[in-house]
């Protein structure tokens, strides 16, 4: 028996216009198993209506929080595992290129000694100039005084520390929080 | 289902914590549900739910608020655990174990629950012959009522195409459950039956 159209109108929740709803009631009547199928699907339907939601067993709320925080403990290895990585390839580049830089310095050292004495004369130079240029406009004392490098020293490794300190607060307090 | 307050759901989407236990104690009925019946099993059900919560903790910053948050929440679901069927597809499991959850109480005597159990353990092993995408759009609509359109947007389907899935899942399930009916059902039943006599 061919069963076309109506398998496809069977179990179709789209609304059939009169004749084709006609036409289904009459194959249903002589198709046992189309019949059959509507049947079973009814019944199935039924079934689907009855089920209750299950629930999880109880503590699941517990269970998700200690989830979380295990999830959380994990990010941050994660996170300190990313930064010693970075900082391990930082410092691995930096000897690779401090060998390449021996290296060079070993196999020929006479023009490489050269051109660093002449940077060094050329850095010489500019931080002279910068020193008459300074002293030109004449500031104030202790700029040139071994106290008021040492005291300048001082103040800036003051204000590091302080820096890192109010940083390290700001940023625990919003771990806390 | 149950909905939760916006101003809940807007200290969510703040990162308050206790707001998201809320949200948790809410909705992990519902999740619960829908990863059970579509992975069949209480343990990776539990799983399966814990994950969709830490899911939706991690992306709560892209949750639409012009969507509603239940259906932003199932599909996640549905698509996790879309994803461990189809890590598992090459695992056979065997209907004939699938272990049923007892239903909560307050549902009447013993041998109507147990005919319910029955007939929820058939329904279960009707939803594991489904592809995992035909499942989730058959619990979604059966289930949790979403309409064509939630469930195309939730599955990334078209509505044609999501109404084409549940017709075909319809008429699998339909022809398995006659099927089922005659193989197993009468005998079970007339088993317990003569053993209740």
């Amino acid at each position: 028996m061919n069963h076309q159209p109506f398998k496809g109108w069977l179990l179709s929740e789209d609304d059939l216009s009169v004749e084709q709803a006609q036409a289904l009631q009459d194959h249903l009547c002589t198709c046992d198993s189309c019949s059959q199928i509507e049947s079973s699907w009814k019944e199935l339907e039924a079934v689907i209506d009855r089920s209750v939601q299950l629930e999880p067993a109880s503590g699941f709320v517990e269970r998700w929080q200690i989830r979380l925080v295990e999830h959380r403990n994990h990010q941050q290895k994660l996170r300190g595992w990313y930064t010693i990585g970075g900082t391990a390839l930082i410092v691995i580049s930096l000897i690779v290129l401090l060998v390449v830089q021996i290296w060079n310095l070993l196999q020929a050292p006479t023009p490489y000694l050269a051109g660093l004495f002449d940077r060094l004369i050329s850095v010489l130079s500019i931080f002279f100039t910068i020193r008459n240029l300074v002293s030109s406009i004449s500031l104030p004392g202790p700029v040139y005084t071994l106290a008021g490098i040492v005291l300048l020293f001082g103040m800036i490794s003051f204000m590091s520390v302080f820096w890192l300190a109010t940083y390290r607060r700001i940023s625990m307090a919003r771990r806390e929080a | 289902m149950n909905n939760l307050e916006p101003e809940v759901l807007s200290q969510v989407h703040q990162g308050n914590q206790e707001a998201f236990t809320q949200l948790v104690e809410t909705y992990q009925r519902p999740v619960y549900n829908l990863c059970y019946r579509m992975l069949g099993d209480p343990d990776e059900a539990e799983d399966a739910a814990q994950e969709t919560f830490l899911r939706v903790y991690k992306n709560i910053k892209h949750y639409d608020h012009k969507r509603p948050f239940s259906t932003w929440l199932l599909s996640i679901a549905a698509h996790l655990c879309i994803d461990q069927l189809r890590k598992r597809r090459m695992v056979f499991v065997s209907m004939d174990g699938t272990p049923y959850l007892d239903p909560p109480d307050g549902l009447p005597g013993p041998e109507t629950s147990f005919y319910i159990k029955e007939d929820q353990k058939r329904v279960q092993a009707l939803l594991k012959t489904l592809s995992p995408s035909d499942r989730a759009a058959v619990i979604m609509y059966y289930w949790y009522d979403f309409s064509y359109e939630e469930i195309s947007h939730s599955l990334a389907l078209t509505v044609s195409a999501v109404k084409s899935r549940l017709h075909r899942a319809r008429l699998t399930m339909a022809q398995s459950w006659s099927e089922q009916k005659v193989s197993n059902f009468v005998p079970e039943r007339t088993a317990h039956e003569s053993s209740t006599l």
